[in-house]
């Protein structure tokens, strides 16, 4: 039950998938996508957190409904399993016994207790990759501390470098770690393993600390303080090298358009767009150092003619004088006024339980090898495929364990 | 496993990969990545360094490209040839180093790239098993493919700056470049896949990112979308608050409690009870070690709706609490009941960290022309036999023209020298 076409880039890859939450599943989302068979093996007893979050439709309290839960697990499939019971413990093991990949999102020694810890595993499939992604990671002092994206953030240092310097710090509006470095990062070490095992026949262990990943996001900010001996400053909406860059008021209710100018052209270009105004050959703005120097002066100047236009509008006029620009969208600009956008990365899936949802397209996209982005499976969907067709279990058996509480 | 630092005779995942870097800004993480699995990037360095496009900050201040710590960063482990493109000779040199390259990556507008014959149909034609990776701002079609994308454009565009900042000022930008990181992250992982891929079948294959839809899944978009499709929820830009505070159920875009806390010292990020069905009878066991815990010990207040209906109660007494303790004593006293939090730390916090110093986290890199050495991020992940490694330093402009054209193209020096001659490139 691979995802569709054969030609995609992780077909014969096959992964047992035993993170929950969020930053696990979107690493094998992608896999799943671009072909391989993702197998998520579900607690019936404990269910994935995020099958009972949000949003969900007003009312509905399926523990299949949930839209995260559907974005982050699309083309997988399901099995749900007591891993509580010996029995259960086993099917799980025999499906690790069949798989190339094995990845947990647990603090704490939780795969260790299962009797499903590397060494096990290696045990059980010699060439087996194993990715852990704890906050902490596997060793240190603070191994088993805990955390998702909101505090992710915070220790890892992004959010010393966000918001304006005069104002307390700020998060990301997003649980920016679990939805983007760290799936990526993760779904990165694995692919790298498997390639080592294609050439080697090794596995590998990946540990993988969600906090660390996540400091690898910082830029330069590190050597800026190793380095330069400063601490870098909270930006605002600032660059660190060019000017002017910020994000300035346009007409209409909250609405704002953001501009970053780089170059000496660019900054011409702007001139262009805003009619060339008398202001913008005083002596003070003709150098890069002296547009930073007089920042403050220079935004309101700019402000006093975007204020009085339409955000889109300010985008398009710098835009075609070659300066960069773009309006500060929210859902309603990116669902109704920006058609691109829409039809290259927002999919409408239907769903068996409920009104079709909104998916993101895989931000990866790939000539002449299209992913499939599916579904996402119902709670334990699956698991009879997984017993009889993978597994090879016979029917009698498959009810008895049914009939056990095993499977669900 | 091992908390060994990785010896440089380790096996490399990405060893044999060569990748060709003519990206800007938005693509030097991706390199950066592929070269510190292991792949031999080599950059193509415009010979004379533009000063607009030489991003400091600069080590000394010295505004001198070999100096910039932008570059010393993101270009640590990559070879450099100083070619200028546009220039025939050059461009000769380059064509050489393309036939003989697995990757090719680059940050091109599609105008740019067909004005330079690197698009994507024409590379296809000529290097078919070639893996082609390219960053756009938006995408191959629509009325904004030639548009400008810098990060703060796509984080504005891609809906991130929408729901990030305090309602009464601007909408912020995240620091740190996100949108650059997360592209470039998406693109190494395409490029990866279509390196496997390759390996199959022997074709070659374009990836295209969109810093646009790499913000977007960043901001898992569609979780908003939903929220607003379903609920009629449009989320917006709510400071201390962040996005998806577990318990909270979206009513209105504004009922997510806060997730910053001031303390005497600064400020923890805490994720409320997010791990339901025992993380409040946690919460309130820690607020009761110090005494704290005012009313919520009352056992109503297990119940998850009569604790949405006074989760301003909730605010006030953790806002209470939180600004009699420093940060590290919330931190700590949090996680030892299981509680998710972290203090809001800055780098030279991150330095003195004790798991960090456990995991060996940072690395130090020898600068032999300044003969010292400095710190540096180390490993996003840890892999038990192909570790990630960080060998050398940043190369200056030009460094390896030669070796690489030795190493590639299989030119002896006297060539490598006399093929470069041609141009004006004032290698080495």
């Amino acid at each position: 039950m691979t995802n569709g076409s054969t030609n995609l880039p992780l077909r014969g890859i096959r992964v047992a998938d035993f993170s929950w939450m969020i930053a696990g599943p979107l690493t094998t989302r992608v896999m799943a996508n671009y072909g391989a068979e993702v197998i998520r093996i579900e607690s019936a007893a404990r269910y994935d957190t995020i099958r009972t979050g949000g949003p969900r439709p007003e009312g509905n309290t399926s523990p299949n409904t949930a839209g995260v839960f559907n974005d982050c697990n699309t083309s997988k499939l399901s099995l749900a399993l007591d891993l509580g019971s010996p029995e259960g413990l086993d099917v799980a093991k025999d499906i690790v016994a069949v798989s190339d990949v094995v990845t947990n999102s647990f603090r704490g020694d939780r795969m260790g207790r299962w009797g499903m810890a590397y060494e096990d595993l290696v045990k059980i499939k010699p060439d087996i990759i194993m990715l852990s992604m704890p906050m902490m990671g596997t060793t240190g002092v603070h191994q088993r501390y805990g955390g998702n994206g909101i505090n992710i953030i915070a220790g890892a240092g992004i959010s010393s470098i966000t918001g304006f310097p005069e104002r307390a710090p700020v998060g990301t509006g997003s649980l920016y770690p679990d939805f983007a470095g760290n799936p990526n990062h993760a779904g990165l070490a694995v692919l790298a393993a498997l390639r080592h095992r294609n050439r080697t026949g090794k596995g590998q262990f990946i540990d993988l600390a969600q906090y660390e990943s996540t400091i690898a996001l910082l830029g330069t900010s590190v050597l800026q303080y190793t380095a330069g001996g400063a601490l870098p400053p909270r930006p605002g909406n600032r660059s660190n090298f060019a000017a002017p860059q910020g994000v300035y008021r346009c007409a209409g209710d909250d609405r704002w358009c953001a501009i970053a100018v780089e170059t000496e052209d660019e900054w011409q270009g702007l001139v262009r767009a805003m009619g060339d105004p008398e202001w913008a050959h005083e002596n003070r703005f003709q150098t890069v150092t002296g547009r930073r120097k007089h920042h403050d002066d220079l935004d309101r100047l700019i402000e006093d003619w975007t204020s009085v236009r339409e955000p889109y509008d300010v985008m398009n006029t710098l835009q075609a004088q070659g300066a960069p620009a773009g309006v500060v969208q929210d859902s309603d600009d990116l669902l109704n006024n920006d058609e691109a956008y829409r039809e290259r990365h927002v999919l409408v899936m239907d769903h068996p339980e409920t009104e079709p949802m909104t998916t993101h397209g895989e931000p990866i996209m790939m000539s002449g090898l299209e992913p499939v982005v599916g579904r996402a499976p119902l709670m334990g969907e699956h698991t009879e495929y997984v017993l009889k067709e993978l597994l090879a279990v016979d029917e009698t058996d498959v009810d008895q364990l049914y009939v056990d509480g095993v499977l669900r | 496993m091992s908390q060994e630092l990785p010896s440089t005779n380790s096996p490399r995942a990405l060893e044999g990969v060569r990748v060709l870097d003519i990206s800007g800004p938005a693509g030097f993480y991706c390199t950066k990545l592929m070269a510190d699995l292991g792949a031999d990037v080599v950059r193509v360095d415009p010979p004379e360094s533009d000063p607009d496009h030489s991003p400091g900050p600069f080590f000394g201040d010295e505004p001198d490209e070999n100096q910039s710590l932008y570059r010393w960063h993101f270009h640590a482990n990559k070879r450099s040839v100083a070619l200028d493109i546009s220039s025939a000779p050059d461009r000769e040199v380059f064509d050489s180093l393309l036939a003989a390259a697995d990757v090719l990556v680059d940050t091109l507008r599609p105008s740019e790239a067909q004005r330079l014959d690197l698009d994507a149909q024409t590379l296809r034609e000529s290097h078919p098993a070639l893996v082609h990776t390219t960053i756009t701002g938006f995408g191959t079609v629509g009325p904004y493919v030639d548009y400008k994308a810098t990060d703060i454009v796509a984080q504005a565009m891609g809906g991130l700056m929408a729901l990030t900042g305090y309602p009464e000022d601007p909408p912020n930008q995240v620091g740190g470049e996100q949108a650059y990181h997360v592209a470039s992250l998406h693109a190494a992982v395409g490029t990866l896949m279509a390196l496997l891929s390759r390996d199959l079948d022997g074709k070659g294959a374009d990836v295209q990112i969109a810093l646009q839809d790499s913000i977007s899944m960043a901001t898992l978009q569609t979780a908003n979308f939903n929220a607003y499709t379903w609920l009629g929820v449009l989320r917006h830009r709510t400071g201390l608050n962040h996005a998806f505070s577990s318990q909270s159920k979206p009513t209105t875009a504004r009922t997510y409690p806060p997730t910053l806390y001031q303390c005497l010292d600064g400020w923890i990020a805490y994720a409320q009870h997010a791990d339901p069905p025992l993380a409040w009878q946690h919460f309130v066991e820690w607020l009761a070690e110090f005494g704290a815990e005012q009313e919520l010990a009352d056992p109503r207040f297990e119940d998850l709706e009569y604790r949405r209906e006074r989760q301003w109660r909730i605010d006030i007494v953790l806002t209470e609490f939180a600004a009699q303790h420093t940060a590290q004593e919330l931190y700590h006293s949090a996680q030892r009941y299981m509680l998710l939090c972290s203090p809001v730390q800055n780098v030279e916090d991150l330095t003195k960290d004790e798991q960090l110093r456990d995991r060996e986290f940072f690395v130090d890199v020898e600068h032999p022309e300044l003969d010292r050495s400095f710190k540096y991020p180390g490993a996003p992940y840890k892999l038990s036999e192909t570790p990630w490694q960080l060998r050398r330093r940043a190369p200056l402009v030009g460094e390896h023209s030669r070796e690489v054209l030795g190493d590639w193209l299989g030119l002896s020096d006297a060539q490598a020298e006399a093929m470069l001659a041609q141009g004006e490139s004032g290698n080495d």
